[in-house]
């Protein structure tokens, strides 16, 4: 999502442990920390904020509903298989994962009481995730402009940014509101394609406009040492940006994806 | 401590940058017609070419983007892709959407 955030943080956090550890003992607030979790389980609540955010914003895509999509995040990790729940104190709710890795979001009182968290059968750090919001009826490989926005709004109130540690979380929503994210043109919203993108063409009526090499491939400015921070570290090939700032381009757009598969004309 | 953090991320900020991608080269369009042939290998169009943007990815798949003055005086991409046997699988060319920034 934020492909340099990561990174930035990856560093800082080095030194915010090394200054934890030699800080003056003083009084904090008592955490219960349960061992069976991992602590960068995603937030039920956050999550459905998003969900919250999707209804406000549907007429970006009436047509559309909201599911949530895991992705790899690292080399080697099986996708298949995968087991989500949402996990409070008392309560335990399976979540049902499709195909593609995608659920539906479900609404459960006692969970958000309880502060539950969204906890899968692999680490964190493995899977990334993103919002899914596609409108019904679409031709093939496309995607619907109005849709992306969607994506990225309900993505960015679900606090669906990389996982990491909490820290990037409470950097991210500092320095990262929803609104300059996927309302501005360096909001670096990053999307992924089914397969590896040879090309994006943006396209309205008459209008057809490829999008540049740098809204592919995160902007093509990871290097080996910075790409394990990037939620793209193993979708590299699949990344792109979508222009959702520009209002010139209406929600009814589409973006034309062209794959490397594909055999020239 | 949270103080401490921003300052430290201010600088990290300011001191860390990206790796910016190599420079595109603008070459005239007839150029990359007549040089870049489906199947013709890299060493075949950086020879033809010299170096100019490319990403490599873990496939071992690599895209090479090119520039090209295009008649309506905007600037043109000319994008090829090298698959993992090295040569050339696809092209694509056009003029592109303008990023603001």
């Amino acid at each position: 999502m934020r492909a340099f955030l990561p990174l930035l943080v990856g560093l800082l956090l080095h030194s915010t442990i090394a200054l934890a550890q030699t800080a003056p003992t003083q009084q904090v607030p008592q955490v219960k920390v349960d061992a069976t979790r991992d602590p960068v389980d995603k937030s039920y609540r956050k999550m459905m904020q998003g969900v919250a955010r999707f209804e406000r914003d549907h007429a970006l895509a009436p047509q559309a509903s909201l599911r949530f999509r895991l992705l790899p995040r690292q080399p080697g990790v099986d996708m298949s298989g995968v087991q989500l729940r949402i996990a409070g104190d008392t309560v335990s709710v399976p979540l049902p994962l499709a195909a593609d890795n995608s659920f539906a979001p479900v609404r459960n009182e006692q969970a958000l009481r309880e502060d539950a968290v969204l906890l899968a059968n692999r680490k964190a750090s493995t899977m990334s995730w993103r919002a899914q919001v596609i409108t019904p009826g679409l031709p093939p490989d496309t995607r619907r402009l109005g849709d992306l926005r969607l994506e990225c709004r309900a993505g960015m109130d679900s606090g669906l940014i990389s996982n990491d540690p909490q820290i990037i979380a409470w950097l991210s929503s500092m320095l990262y509101s929803t609104d300059k994210v996927c309302n501005q043109p360096d909001g670096n919203y990053l999307f992924f394609a089914d397969r590896p993108l040879f090309g994006v063409t943006l396209v309205h009526g008459e209008r057809r406009l490829a999008l540049p090499f740098k809204m592919l491939y995160a902007g093509g400015e990871q290097t080996p040492a910075s790409l394990p921070y990037c939620d793209c570290q193993v979708l590299l090939d699949h990344s792109y940006y979508a222009p959702l700032w520009d209002a010139g381009w209406p929600d009814d757009s589409l973006l034309e994806l062209r794959y490397m598969d594909e055999v020239a004309p | 401590m949270k103080w401490l953090s921003l300052l430290m991320l201010a600088t990290l900020t300011a001191c860390s940058g990206t790796r910016a991608l190599q420079a595109s080269k603008n070459v005239p369009y007839a150029t990359l017609e007549q040089t870049v042939q489906l199947g013709a290998s890299k060493e075949q169009v950086r020879l033809a070419l010299g170096d100019s943007t490319a990403i490599r990815f873990d496939s071992g798949n690599e895209v090479w983007m090119y520039t090209y003055p295009s008649p309506s005086g905007a600037q043109g991409e000319y994008v090829i892709l090298f698959g993992a046997d090295g040569v050339v699988k696809q092209v694509r060319q056009g003029e592109v959407y303008k990023l603001e920034h």
